[in-house]
């Protein structure tokens, strides 16, 4: 157990709408955080900004769904190693911006990273990922080792 | 383009919830405004833009796909309506408003009218 900083809610002064949810996620990743005896915020040093993440399994499948509007392809990572999955990149301003023609921006740019531990072992040689509409839909399959198996009871 | 803050908000609140309104920037440019506002997950006809008393409304409709063999492990992004107001100026020409969907990312450009935009003065 070290001696961590306390850090604040919100010290952004930019109206949010879901700033209140995320203060509450910070909230909650700071308490992981100091569980785990981890270093507050250290998987979030690389990130200006933290992408919507959904996570389901299936029987055979995990699937990860993150929102990432406005990206390029070419600027989104995803690594797996071991039972850990990272998603990282970086979101670029599109067109060539001149600051004093913003009248209003609320819209999040620049590194982000997201690591999760998936909950059984996978298979990283079947990982498939696609890009659409703004979001990043990625397709996990279980290792046969951890695939429900039907066991037939012998009469 | 209006762009006090009260007016848009107060317009927005009467029909639609905080939490479902979008990440939106704005940018003027010589002849028009831009506006990106993002809507991931939205397919292009499930966007409705309309202009009605001088304000311009963006619905859109994000669908969540209902499957009972889904165990959610996380589930942090949202699904519902978003939606959007924001009020037309003087400035601008309501018959000219495009807009492009592309990758979650949903942009409108305004045209001003002739008499807004900048003239060059001749010096003679």
């Amino acid at each position: 157990m070290t001696l961590v900083r306390w850090q604040p809610r919100g010290t952004v002064s930019r109206w949010a709408p879901n700033r209140d949810v995320e203060g509450i996620q910070n909230e909650m990743n700071r308490m992981f955080d100091w569980f785990f005896g981890r270093e507050s915020g250290e998987s979030l040093v690389d990130s200006a900004w933290i992408p919507a993440v959904d996570i389901f399994q299936d029987a055979d499948n995990y699937h990860v769904h993150v929102d990432l509007p406005g990206m390029q392809r070419d600027d989104i990572d995803i690594t797996m190693s071991g039972d850990s999955l990272t998603i990282s990149g970086e979101k670029k301003r599109e067109s060539k911006q001149d600051d004093d023609n913003f009248f209003r921006v609320e819209r999040s740019f620049g590194r982000f990273s997201r690591s999760m531990r998936l909950p059984s072992s996978v298979d990283a040689e079947r990982i498939s990922a696609k890009y659409q509409d703004g979001v990043l839909q990625i397709v996990i399959p279980k290792a046969e080792t951890a695939r429900p198996k039907q066991i037939k009871v012998q009469s | 383009m209006n762009t006090r803050t009260e007016h848009k908000r107060e317009a927005a609140d009467r029909w639609c919830e905080p939490t479902m309104q979008p990440p939106t920037d704005i940018q003027e440019f010589e002849d028009h405004f831009a506006i990106d506002v993002e809507l991931p997950g939205v397919a292009a006809d499930r966007v409705d833009l309309q202009v009605e008393q001088g304000e311009l409304r963006v619905t859109a409709e994000r669908l969540h796909a209902v499957d009972e063999n889904r165990d959610y492990l996380a589930s942090e992004r949202r699904f519902g309506t978003y939606c959007r107001v924001f009020r037309l100026g003087d400035l601008v020409d309501p018959e000219g408003i495009t807009a492009e969907l592309r990758d979650g990312v949903l942009r409108v450009q305004i045209k001003k009218h002739a008499k807004a935009m900048p003239k060059k003065i001749q010096i003679n």
